[in-house]
């Protein structure tokens, strides 16, 4: 849980979200954070050498509960929303579970019920919670962050905060990664919002991929760099799965086993972006030279367990 | 904060009204219905689907509106093209059988089925006694992502694909169709470089809307009649991009260096609306 400290850290740089100067903003805020919250680890990795390559195992939201020890709850704020039996036993699992105000509301009936656990922290747009909910939330000890109204900003803060709480190891092995369920359905810009978070920053350059669970959509940003992942077993995917650029640098990218490999290709919207590609083996290989999204698709019997799946 | 800079352009590249597309139109316009999740559809595209001149859809789209075809609730595709990979028997051999359906196999693998779709269609506007008023595609930012993307993908470059159809024709001022994209309450659109004077009618719109660079090249923004504007803000995925913003004005100007993406969020009563 967050420190007193932190939150009121959080609720001082509200002005500072109200403008546009966001790179700024990001700047000032993780010095903020680095500052207002204990540090973990007496040698932390400085940098990330081009040369590592990364081990990836997106699967394991599914299997380890340590990948998804802090779990993100976001709601599309239509009828038709990307939610799956598969979120509740994965939120339920989480140490930290992180709701903003939209799906607070949504959770609340689900929560009584003692269906799904209360959310730890609830970021966003508190004066829009009604006294009842905000009642019953604080009885379930849960914290309150109000955060600016801009959902970007929300999502980027709340993972900036989960990469600073993560214990880092210092051994080469990366902290659990965090897993967003929601926040590629309804509105479109919000869809790019959720983008937008998932970019490599400074403050959160050591933390492992965050991975973005919607419907039958698993979705993650490697960084720059060589990324081995391993997708085996391939039994609950389809293998569909897309390489798409987002960051504005140069973006090259070389893999191996997938059905059509890129051999230091140029990845760029309005050219050639890598979609409706598939997985060809169990492992495969990104290297690329600027952040990439990777998105597979799963099948509906796996988003669809009820419980986790037996390892 | 920026100021909002109330901008005059001595002439504007475009001036567009995006909201003509959310209703039928009495000039000849292109449909796209697209294979993508059935929750993204709302009633509101019968109308639209069946007013415009020239429809086409994608082999996967075909198989959605086959039943409703065959029911007469939509009028048929003149045009369904693709790897014909996701055509199903029942769609081949009664869009097949009919005299105003063409069906194309286009194996092309470096273009999505989408962009040759568009292409195809294109070539046949120039037949049209008039341009197209406008070209809107039905779906396609929702269900699978990497096809979400590549639907943005098709979006940029099909500026480029019905331009290239403007130039042959020999009329004075740009006869390109401007092409929006509808799925859910999403109202999409590209702005190329340059400037822009949009003029939505507000009245069908919740005010939320989004300007998103997608392209790898420098996006360097400057707009007004935003309740957050942007002033030669360099815009980017980490670095910005503008979500959750509104219209505050009845005519918003954007002046771009690279193609952005443009949306605005349309009211749940006009998407639900089945009266032509």
């Amino acid at each position: 849980p967050l420190s007193l400290s932190s939150i009121l850290i959080l609720s001082f740089s509200i002005p500072l979200f109200l403008s546009l100067c966001l790179p700024l903003s990001i700047f000032f805020y993780s010095i903020f954070i680095s500052l207002s919250l204990p540090h973990h680890s007496s040698n932390p990795i400085a940098t990330r050498q081009a040369s590592m390559t990364s081990l990836v195992r997106p699967l394991e939201i599914f299997t380890k509960a340590a990948t998804r020890s802090s779990c993100v709850w976001l709601d599309a704020l239509t009828s038709h929303t990307g939610e799956r039996p598969c979120w509740e036993w994965m939120w339920n699992d989480a140490v930290n579970r992180i709701s903003n105000e939209d799906s607070a509301i949504r959770i609340i009936d689900r929560v009584r019920q003692k269906k799904l656990r209360s959310p730890s922290l609830i970021c966003g747009d508190i004066s829009r919670l009604d006294e009842a909910t905000k009642k019953f939330y604080t009885d379930e000890k849960c914290h309150f962050t109000q955060a600016s109204d801009e959902w970007r900003t929300r999502l980027a803060a709340i993972l900036e905060n989960i990469a600073q709480m993560e214990p880092l190891a210092g051994t080469g092995v990366r902290p659990p990664s965090t897993l967003i369920l929601g926040g590629l359905s309804g509105r479109i810009d919000r869809t790019m919002a959720t983008l937008h978070s998932l970019m490599p920053t400074h403050s959160n350059a050591l933390a492992a991929p965050s991975f973005v669970l919607d419907g039958e959509n698993l979705v993650c940003v490697l960084p720059k760099g060589t990324h081995r992942l391993q997708m085996g077993p391939r039994t609950q995917l389809t293998d569909i799965c897309g390489i798409i650029p987002l960051s504005q640098d140069e973006t090259r990218v070389t893999t191996k086993g997938f059905r059509w490999d890129l051999k230091d290709a140029l990845l760029a919207f309005g050219h050639i972006i890598s979609t409706s590609n598939e997985l060809a083996k169990d492992e495969v290989e990104i290297t690329t030279s600027a952040p990439v999204l990777f998105s597979i698709e799963l099948l509906n019997s796996l988003t669809g367990l009820k419980k986790p799946p037996s390892e | 904060s920026f100021s909002s800079i109330r901008l005059v352009f001595r002439s504007m590249s475009t001036a567009l009204r995006p909201t003509d597309c959310l209703a039928p139109h009495s000039s000849p316009t292109c449909c796209f219905w697209l294979n993508g999740a059935p929750t993204s559809e709302r009633p509101l595209w019968r109308s639209l689907w069946n007013s415009a001149t020239l429809r086409a859809c994608t082999d996967g789209g075909a198989n959605l509106i086959v039943d409703r075809v065959r029911a007469s609730e939509l009028l048929a595709p003149s045009l369904i093209s693709g790897d014909m990979d996701s055509i199903s028997p029942e769609a081949m051999l009664f869009f097949g059988g009919r005299s105003d359906c063409e069906i194309l196999n286009t194996p092309d693998q470096d273009k999505t089925d989408l962009t040759k779709c568009l292409e195809l269609v294109a070539e046949r506007v120039e037949r049209l006694a008039s341009a197209p008023a406008h070209v809107l595609i039905l779906g396609g930012l929702s269900g699978r992502f990497d096809h979400s993307l590549a639907t943005i993908n098709s979006l940029l470059n099909a500026r480029g694909i019905f331009e290239r159809t403007g130039k042959t024709k020999d009329h004075g001022p740009d006869q390109t169709p401007p092409v929006y994209l509808i799925d859910g309450e999403n109202l999409t659109f590209v702005v190329g470089e340059g400037a822009h004077s949009l003029s939505p009618d507000r009245s069908l719109l919740t005010g939320m809307c989004g300007v998103v660079p997608f392209c790898q090249r420098e996006t360097r923004v400057t707009t007004s009649g935003l309740r957050w504007n942007l002033d030669d803000t360099p815009m980017e995925f980490g670095g910005i991009v503008s979500t959750s913003n509104e219209t505050v004005d009845d005519q918003i100007a954007i002046r771009t260096t690279a193609p952005l993406i443009v949306t605005l969020e349309v009211r749940s009563t006009v998407t639900q609306r089945t009266e032509n």
